[in-house]
């Protein structure tokens, strides 16, 4: 066996089919995005998100802000807190936090700049 | 753009600054709400002279070129519900009842006008984060400045009268609302909605002259016969005329809220009951700020937490040679 | 009122013999019955009955009284252009007292005035013009000895009908201007066991009046009267509802003062002072007099003074604006909250709940998947090695 616990799992290919079921379920998901964001950059915010002057703010910054920006926040918090506490054995979790917190941020980024009305 | 790039430029600059500063500086002072300039410009609203014509709100869409909105199947007339990114100014009715009496509680109407009140210490000034909205140190004017904003609608939600509106049907909407007609100034013109207004219940000028002319009215006996001024009441051509005094509530609304607006109004109607929000003389935007200023101020707070951190992570260092035998010694 | 049709009566005998009497073509009558049928507001086929009635029915006597007054009521009426007004006066009425009119005076009109009352007791027609002096016992009016108060009483016993024409009959008008010193006031102050018909307006277009005694020839009684006593099919609207300058009251258009820009442009006059907005009368659809098109104060560019208006005409300063009157606010005016919007529904949440709870329970499935595909690995891995080893 591995002499080391902490040590990372050699990597290696995913391997299989590119497109299957979570890919092309995905790719709808993407295709319809595409549609709404077509549709908000012709016909603006109200035409796709239902806003207006009572709710300048819903959903669209529910997801930018309130989850995006949390889910960053709490990976760079596991991963930060990790080497605070210089707690070795829960380094195996500072990988996948950290690509949580990338696309956390990411998420947060590109969408707020959906749904900001002027750049 | 050159805005916008001069912020981004500001940015950076703040940026770098600040983490330059961070030793030197000390916390910012608990700042107390801002008091009108004082030659600031505003209008003054008597509802009980209101006729409810509309003709100002006919004028503010001419003069800001804005389209007529609807919301009756016809399309025929400019009815807009509300204010919007397209309707800076609208009579609005207060009913109750039967409807029979103007300027009554109760069984009767009353109008009042919507428009941006110019707070001395404006909320949406404070919660722009690229100051696109800024107040005019001069005039006090609450200005909009489209080339800066990037529409995320904090003013929209800071606003405790709900006056800047974004337009929602427009992939690059700006935010409307009332600035005076300051565009329309180095012609010589006021603002227009007291420019055509009839009965002189929309009243233009410098506050402090407003104020004076508000708490004259409040003194008159009401249902005695008066001169009330039309138009501009700081300068300009005398427009005044007699008509009956109304029946005042003895509060100038704008007076001391947040710190003193430069539109002011009068009501014979309660303030709350005509949509003029009960607001503390103190601003929320001095309250968020202070707050703020108090946890942000020269960064302390934040140096504290990463110093404390950095403690903390200190004392949880193991050497290899010190006591890093437990290590080895599993392996 | 059997006939409704109009054309029917064009070959018949005595409406040719009163277009005849009238001095009128046949023609010129029938639009004439016609004019007054859609001035009373009345549907169609009435202006048939009215010209039966015009044409057929006896012509009720007629009692004119003047009182405090200028005769600007008589003549309006007289200076009526077309048809020839004064005929119809004296044709489709018999005038059987009129001060003005009269070529008797003194004893002889008097004894012709009871004369005619003895005769027409119960059924003739009383017009009163001119304000009715109260104080000091009504000295200040007399005629033939008796004061203005016993005529009008005297003359209002056996009347069928009392109409009071112009503003001071109606209501006081200029002679009840404070401070009043005749203590002048309108004949239903005077009258009040018997309903009085009044046509405010100083003077009042012909038409009204003509109006409403053509319909009582026709039906044998006065036109529908609001709480003051004016008709409702001249009185019911204000001036400003039917304003020709209506649009720019609207946008905001107004003349400052007179002969400038915004007057020359036919702005509103309401910053003038114009009454319209407090003033009932039918005056932007019928005109003032009838002299013409356009012809109205209005039209022609001064303020409406609200003569026709108790405590608007002569009472309110020309200069003072007007005191908007709404019967109904209207209820296109957006109320002081207007709801914008809806919140997340029900539906909405449920939807979104569901997603997420999807969302939650294919997380916890992945992070339990993935220790699983790690043993499953490792499994798979040494597998492989026991079958290298094997080989």
């Amino acid at each position: 066996m591995a002499a080391n616990s902490n040590a990372h799992h050699t990597p290696a290919p995913v391997g299989g089919n590119l497109f299957n079921t979570t890919t092309l379920v995905c790719g709808v998901l993407i295709a319809i995005m595409i549609a709404v964001l077509a549709v908000r950059f012709v016909f603006g915010l109200g035409a796709v998100t239902n806003l207006n002057d009572g709710y300048p703010w819903g959903i669209w910054v529910v997801v930018d802000v309130v989850i995006g920006s949390a889910f960053a926040c709490g990976g760079f918090s596991v991963a930060m807190l990790v080497y605070i506490f210089n707690k070795g054995q829960y380094h195996p979790l500072v990988r996948p936090a950290l690509l949580a917190s990338l696309f956390g941020y990411t998420l947060a980024g590109v969408g707020v700049i959906f749904d900001l009305g002027r750049w | 753009m050159s805005n916008r790039r001069n912020f981004l430029k500001g940015v950076v600059a703040a940026g770098g600054a600040a983490v330059a500063a961070t030793a030197v500086t000390t916390r910012a002072e608990a700042r107390e709400t801002r008091q009108r300039p004082p030659e600031a410009l505003g209008l003054l609203y008597d509802a009980t002279l209101c006729v409810g014509c509309k003709a100002c709100v006919a004028a503010c869409k001419q003069v800001n070129n804005n389209p007529a909105e609807f919301s009756t199947v016809d399309q025929l007339w400019d009815t807009p519900l509300d204010t919007s990114g397209k309707t800076f100014n609208l009579i609005k009715m207060y009913r109750s009842g039967t409807m029979e009496t103007k300027d009554t509680e109760e069984n009767g109407f009353a109008f009042m006008k919507t428009s941006c009140m110019h707070c001395a210490d404006p909320s949406c000034v404070s919660a722009c984060p690229v100051s696109a909205m800024t107040k005019d140190p001069k005039t006090g004017i609450v200005e909009y400045n489209a080339d800066a904003c990037i529409g995320c609608r904090y003013c929209v939600a800071a606003c405790p009268f709900g006056i800047p509106k974004y337009q929602y049907d427009s992939p690059t909407g700006k935010i409307g609302k009332c600035e005076l007609c300051r565009h329309r100034h180095k012609d010589g013109l006021y603002s227009a909605c007291a420019e055509v207004c009839p009965t002189g219940a929309t009243l233009y000028g410098k506050t402090s002259d407003l104020l004076v002319e508000a708490k004259r009215r409040l003194a008159l006996k009401p249902g005695s016969t008066a001169v009330f001024p039309r138009g501009n009441i700081s300068g300009g051509k005398d427009q005044s005329y007699e008509n009956v005094v109304g029946n005042y509530l003895q509060h100038v609304y704008g007076e001391k809220e947040y710190g003193g607006t430069q539109v002011l109004k009068l009501s014979a109607v309660p303030f709350q009951k005509v949509g003029m929000p009960n607001l503390p003389p103190e601003a929320a935007a001095a309250h968020s700020e202070n707050i703020q200023h108090a946890l942000y101020g020269g960064l302390m707070m934040p140096l504290a937490v990463l110093g404390a951190m950095t403690f903390v992570a200190k004392r949880n260092v193991k050497h290899d040679d010190a006591d890093g035998d437990d290590q080895k010694g599993e392996n | 009122m059997a006939n409704t049709s109009l054309l029917s009566l064009e070959l018949n005998e005595k409406i040719a013999a009163a277009a005849e009497r009238l001095q009128m073509s046949r023609r010129e009558f029938l639009q004439f019955c016609a004019a007054l049928a859609s001035t009373l507001g009345l549907p169609q086929g009435a202006d048939a009955a009215v010209a039966e009635a015009v044409a057929t029915k006896k012509r009720p006597s007629v009692i004119w009284l003047h009182f405090q007054e200028c005769t600007g009521c008589t003549e309006s009426m007289l200076r009526a252009e077309h048809p020839t007004l004064e005929k119809l006066i004296l044709d489709v009425i018999s005038l059987d007292y009129h001060e003005t009119l009269f070529a008797a005076a003194g004893h002889q009109i008097e004894a012709a005035r009871r004369t005619a009352m003895k005769e027409n007791a119960g059924k003739y027609v009383l017009v009163v013009e001119g304000a009715i002096p109260t104080k000091d016992g009504g000295i200040y009016c007399k005629i033939g000895g008796q004061t203005a108060i016993e005529l009008l009483k005297e003359c209002a016993k056996d009347a069928a009908a009392i109409i009071a024409i112009g503003s001071c009959s109606s209501w006081g008008g200029m002679p009840s201007t404070d401070p009043n010193p005749t203590g002048a006031v309108g004949v239903n102050k005077i009258i009040t066991d018997k309903p009085v018909v009044t046509i405010p307006g100083c003077p009042p277009n012909p038409y009204n009046f003509l109006s409403t005694v053509v319909h009582f020839l026709t039906f044998g009684a006065l036109p529908e009267i609001d709480a003051l006593g004016r008709p409702k099919f001249a009185y019911s609207r204000l001036i400003h509802e039917n304003c020709e300058r209506r649009a720019h009251f609207d946008a905001g258009r107004f003349a400052m003062e007179f002969g400038d820009e915004g007057h020359r442009k036919g702005y509103c006059l309401y910053k003038l002072g114009c009454k319209g907005p407090e003033t009932y009368a039918n005056c932007p659809t019928i005109l003032f007099g009838d002299a013409g098109s356009g012809t109205w104060p209005v039209g022609c560019g001064h303020p409406c003074i609200g003569c026709t208006e108790e405590g608007v005409g002569f009472q309110k300063p020309i200069h003072m604006v007007s005191k908007l009157k709404n019967i109904e606010p209207p209820l296109q005016y957006p109320r002081i909250v207007e709801e914008k919007g809806t919140g997340a529904t029900l539906g909405a949440a449920a939807v979104l709940a569901a997603v997420a709870g999807a969302a939650a329970g294919g997380g916890a499935m992945v992070a339990k998947n993935l220790g699983l595909s790690h043993k499953a690995a490792e499994m798979e891995e040494a597998k492989k090695a026991g079958e290298k080893e094997q080989v």
